[in-house]
Order: C-alpha cells, then sequence, then structure tokens
C-alpha cells in the first residue's frame, strides 16, 4: 500500500501451543482510522503488542512508518501514542502525577495544556489518587496519557472500554478530530457501533487470521441487505428465479409482498421491480455489527 | 532511566524510612545495653555457661561476646541477614515481575525508553533503597557508639561488618531478580529466594558445629558474610565474591528480561515445567 503507516506481513505468533496469530497481513494507510475488529482472543492485542516490541513475532514481519519495531523500537514507540486494553496504572499517583511521571519518558511532548483541555473534555479529575478513581476514570486517564507525545500515529485497544455513553461519544469525537488532524489512528474494538461511527476502513480479525479487510460502507454494502417489497397486484416468485444475486425469503399468501435478500449490487432487481406495479419498496441495510456476526456465523458453521 | 530511577526510589521511602529508622533505633539500643553489659561482665560469664555450646556456636563466635564485635555479631549481624534478606527478596522478586504481570507497566514500556532503562532504574533504586536502609542503621549504632565510654568502635570500624550485610543482600536480591525473570511469575521466585536464603542460613550456622558441611557450604552465599567479624578486618576477597555473584545474577536478569516477551497477563515467559504446573 502506498503511504502505509502500518505494514503487517505473514505474522505468527504462538504462546506455548497456542497459535495467537496465524499469518496476519494489513496494511494501514496514512491518515486513516483503522478499526481492527474481532471478539476476545482473536488476536487484537497480539497485534498491537507485537507492533510496539513489548511481545516479539515468531514468523513475519512490521513495519512503523517503514521502521521494525524489533530493530528500532524506541524510534517506533516515539512515534506512537498508546492506550492498552488491560489498562492497569499504579494507584498511588494521581492523574496529574502519571501525566507528569509519563512525559518525562518522552522528549516531544504536548504543552500540558492541550492535556487539560482533552481532561476537561472527558470530565477527567486530575488530582484524585488513580487507586480512589471508577474503572470508567481510570479509563479517561489511560485515553489521556496516550496524547502526551506529539506523535503521527495513535494506537488504541478498546479505548471506550467502562465509560459511559456520553464520554464515549466524546472520545470517539477526539480521535475523529485528531484523525481529521493528519493523525493515523488503529484502534481495536469489539464494539461494532463505535467503530462503524470513526473508522475509514475496517480490518475483521478470527484466530489469529485477518478474514476480511474493506473501508466500512464498502463492507457494509457488500453484504446482504435486505428488501421488501409490496405491489398493487399479486407477483409470480418465478420472476425473481433469474435473479442469481436474490434470494426470496418471505411472500405473503397472495403474492402481494415480498422479503427478498439481495447481495452486492441492486440493479437487477431494481429492473425487474420496474416491469411490476410497486407499492412500496423498504430497504434494511445491515450494521457493522450483522456484517460482522455472519463472520463468526461462518466460523460456527465451518467448524 | 533516571525518571524511573527517581520514580521508584520516591515510592520507596516508606520502606527506606521505616526499615531503617527501625534497625537504627535498635542498633542504638544495643549498644546502649551493651555499655550496661559491660559493667557486669562477670554476671553475664556466668550466664553464658548455662548455654550449650552448639547453641552459642550456631550463632557465631560466644566466647567473643564479651567483645563489642562479639556482642554486636551475636545480638545483630548473626540473625539480620535473614530478616532484610526476607524483606529484600521480597522486594526484588516483585520489582519488575508484578508491575508486568499486573499490567502497570505496560504503558511505561510502551513509551520511547530501552528495556535496558526500565530494568536498570528500578534494579538501581532498589540497591540504593537497600543501602540507605542499612546507612540509616549505621547511623544509629554509629550515634550510641559515640556516647557509649565502654565502646571504642570508629565509624568506619562499625561501617565494614555493614558492606559486607550490604553484599550479602544484594546476592539475595540479585537472585530473586533472576529467577523473576526466569520463572513464570514473581511469587515463585520470591518463594526459592527465600527457601534459598534460609537453607543458606542453616548450612553456613551448622558447619560450624559440623564439618562435614563445609564442602556444601562453599556454595551458599552465607559463608562469605562476615558478620560481627567485619568489624575487626574486612576479607575483601569474600567480598569480591558476594559483588561478583550479584553482578553474575543482575546480569543474568537483565539479559532474560531484553530478550523475552513482556508477561502481561501471564502471556508470554519462560516456564519451568519441573518446578511449575502451568496452566
Amino acid at each position: 500500500m502506498k503511504d502505509a503507516v502500518i505494514e503487517i506481513t505473514d505474522l505468527h505468533k504462538y504462546y506455548g501451543q497456542v497459535h495467537a496469530l496465524r499469518g496476519l497481513n494489513l496494511s494501514v494507510a496514512l491518515g486513516e482510522v483503522f478499526g481492527f475488529l474481532g471478539p476476545n482472543g482473536a488476536g487484537k492485542t497480539t497485534t498491537i503488542r507485537c507492533m510496539l516490541d513489548l511481545i516479539r513475532p515468531n514468523q513475519g514481519s512490521i513495519t512503523i512508518f517503514g521502521i521494525d519495531p524489533q530493530d528500532s523500537p524506541l524510534a517506533v514507540k516515539a512515534l506512537i501514542g498508546y492506550l492498552p486494553g488491560d489498562l492497569n496504572l499504579e494507584g498511588e499517583f494521581t492523574p496529574r502525577g502519571l501525566i507528569n511521571y509519563m512525559r518525562q519518558l518522552r522528549k516531544d511532548i504536548r504543552p500540558w495544556e492541550d492535556l487539560k483541555v482533552i481532561a476537561k473534555r472527558i470530565d477527567l479529575d486530575l488530582n484524585t489518587k488513580i487507586k480512589n478513581l471508577s474503572q470508567g476514570n481510570k479509563q479517561k486517564v489511560g485515553f489521556l496519557q496516550s496524547f502526551i507525545g506529539n506523535v503521527p500515529l495513535l494506537v488504541f485497544d478498546e479505548p471506550t472500554l467502562g465509560l459511559d455513553p456520553l464520554t464515549k461519544q466524546e472520545v470517539l469525537t477526539i480521535i475523529r478530530e485528531e484523525a481529521d488532524q493528519g493523525k493515523t489512528v488503529f484502534f481495536s474494538s469489539h464494539i461494532l457501533s463505535e467503530v462503524q461511527k470513526i473508522a475509514d476502513r475496517v480490518g475483521i480479525i478470527r484466530k489469529g487470521k485477518l478474514v476480511e479487510i474493506a473501508h466500512t460502507v464498502e463492507l457494509i454494502n457488500r453484504s446482504l441487505t435486505q428488501a421488501t417489497i409490496q405491489f398493487t397486484q399479486p407477483v409470480d416468485p418465478e420472476s425473481f428465479v433469474h435473479l442469481t444475486n436474490v434470494a426470496v425469503l418471505r411472500v405473503n399468501q397472495n403474492n402481494h409482498a415480498y422479503t427478498l435478500e439481495v447481495t452486492g449490487e441492486m440493479d437487477g432487481l431494481i429492473k425487474t421491480l420496474a416491469k411490476y406495479p410497486v407499492r412500496d419498496v423498504a430497504i434494511h441495510r445491515p450494521s457493522l455489527e450483522e456484517v460482522f456476526l455472519k463472520y463468526y456465523k461462518d466460523e460456527s458453521t465451518e467448524g | 532511566m533516571f525518571a524511573i530511577f527517581k520514580q521508584k526510589l520516591l515510592k520507596s521511602w516508606l520502606m527506606i524510612l521505616g526499615w531503617g529508622g527501625g534497625l537504627g533505633v535498635l542498633g542504638y539500643f544495643l549498644l546502649d545495653i551493651y555499655g550496661s553489659i559491660f559493667q557486669q561482665n562477670v554476671d553475664l560469664q556466668e550466664y553464658m555457661a548455662l548455654f550449650p555450646e552448639e547453641f552459642l556456636a550456631f550463632f557465631g563466635d560466644a566466647d567473643s561476646l564479651l567483645t563489642t564485635e562479639g556482642f554486636l555479631g551475636l545480638e545483630f549481624f548473626s540473625y539480620i541477614p535473614i530478616i532484610l534478606g526476607i524483606m529484600v527478596v521480597s522486594n526484588a522478586s516483585n520489582l519488575i515481575a508484578k508491575p508486568e504481570e499486573d499490567g502497570s507497566l505496560e504503558i511505561i514500556a510502551a513509551q520511547p525508553i530501552s528495556r535496558s532503562a526500565v530494568y536498570w532504574g528500578k534494579v538501581l533504586a532498589l540497591i540504593l533503597s537497600v543501602f540507605l536502609i542499612l546507612f540509616i542503621t549505621w547511623t544509629g549504632m554509629s550515634l550510641a557508639a559515640n556516647h557509649v565510654e565502654t565502646i571504642d568502635l570508629s565509624f568506619l570500624e562499625l561501617f565494614r561488618p555493614f558492606l559486607s550485610l550490604f553484599a550479602v543482600l544484594l546476592v539475595f536480591m540479585s537472585l530473586a531478580l533472576f529467577l523473576s525473570m526466569l520463572l513464570p511469575n514473581g511469587g515463585s521466585a520470591g518463594l526459592i529466594a527465600g527457601l534459598l536464603l534460609i537453607a543458606s542460613y542453616f548450612v553456613t550456622s551448622l558447619t560450624r558445629l559440623d564439618e562435614d558441611l563445609a564442602a556444601i557450604n562453599r556454595f551458599s552465599p552465607l559463608k562469605y558474610y562476615q558478620g560481627g567479624d567485619a568489624i575487626a578486618s574486612l576479607n575483601i576477597e569474600y567480598l569480591l565474591i558476594l559483588f561478583g555473584l550479584t553482578i553474575g545474577f543482575l546480569g543474568l536478569g537483565w539479559l532474560l528480561f531484553v530478550k523475552r516477551d513482556f508477561r502481561f497477563g501471564g502471556s508470554g515467559g519462560v516456564r519451568l515445567k519441573l518446578f511449575m504446573k502451568t496452566n
């Protein structure tokens, strides 16, 4: 991919006997928001930790801005702001103390004022000890610390975990704003509605392998669409037989109403419908959640 | 590295003051009491005669109890490696393994700092913490030595057994740290290092009663710990052996830490199935 920020090729990772990543291939372009989808244990966190050289792959390669994290881990980490999925913070710090400490670990840092603005937007009290904060507030601290560095790549592992709906919304808005300013965002999630909301592209990982990668809209469009059509007069079900991408799901008793399932393009169906007196057409596009579930349904039927 | 070192040291201030202050007060009063005992040495000799020779030999040279060196050796330096040793082993085995296992190291490790900086920053802070604990204890004893008339010890003479103690504590600290890098978790490393400390203590103590144990005792770090004897003269060779072991264990621990995966939530790491049942 041209201008690839993240390039992952044939990545394998074993934990003892467990084959966590099985030849993962992935590419993320400059300036895009990439949603990395998968259920627990699919390999999302393992992939991210390999990107940061926290763990090392057994096979395959990763480059971040053309740099191999294993060869130059410091150079790579200097380019990334990271929110871990299994966030655990030292309880004796206040958020302010933690941020101050972590600012000492980086060279190119954002001004404190910028961080205070983010803290205010997500309603985070900087002066209460972390051990006294709720899980949601700890998540806010984790989110805030990922903005300490002046970095071109933000990596979030389940960024909205444990947040209330309002903060969740604000966090997604902030992520989108960062992307609009030219930053690349790579984030994993299993909350599909939020991926759908902000991701330009989506990758779906299953059992350590990427099973789908596409633009979010394209992925939704290319999937099954349900169409409910009402006619002013009965229509023969045989009328749809010649359409290979259309399946008839339901027909009412007097052949006045049909529920059809369309795969991909709607063109053939619309041309066929034009031959009949149509009263109403209702199209139901699947959400990303339905698309995602389809992949996992396929998995269970395979198994 | 300095930020990690500073943060770890600041986090340890309570441990330093608690242990250092407590032992410093103990040391002060021990020497203060010694002044009174010295006045009654005839009574004390009669009292000591009541104990079996083996009992007294286990804890050191009881014949010299009426000297300051002998008294401090028996009343302080004979058992303090066990007490401080357990504290040091516990701290070292959790130094990196605990934040690694509970995940709190992850956001630190994701910053542009090397693994070596994380390792040595924390290790040097722990070494300095141990040094400060001993320094405060030494200060307490020195104050007492200065004001008790019957004690004729210079600050340097009193410093020597602390140097020997420092060296042996570093051995068990570095051993526990090395094991925490090798074994699946910090808890098992602490347990094994603690058992080795106690075994070493018994082997070295029992060797005074049974010379047949001398061959095994060569491998006991506490053999090279001089205790109260160091007040009279410090065995540099023993000191170098202890520092050499420390450097060796720290180096091996460092190599393991920079080469292996972080063990967040139990992922990765070397597992010794001979010792541990893993899931």
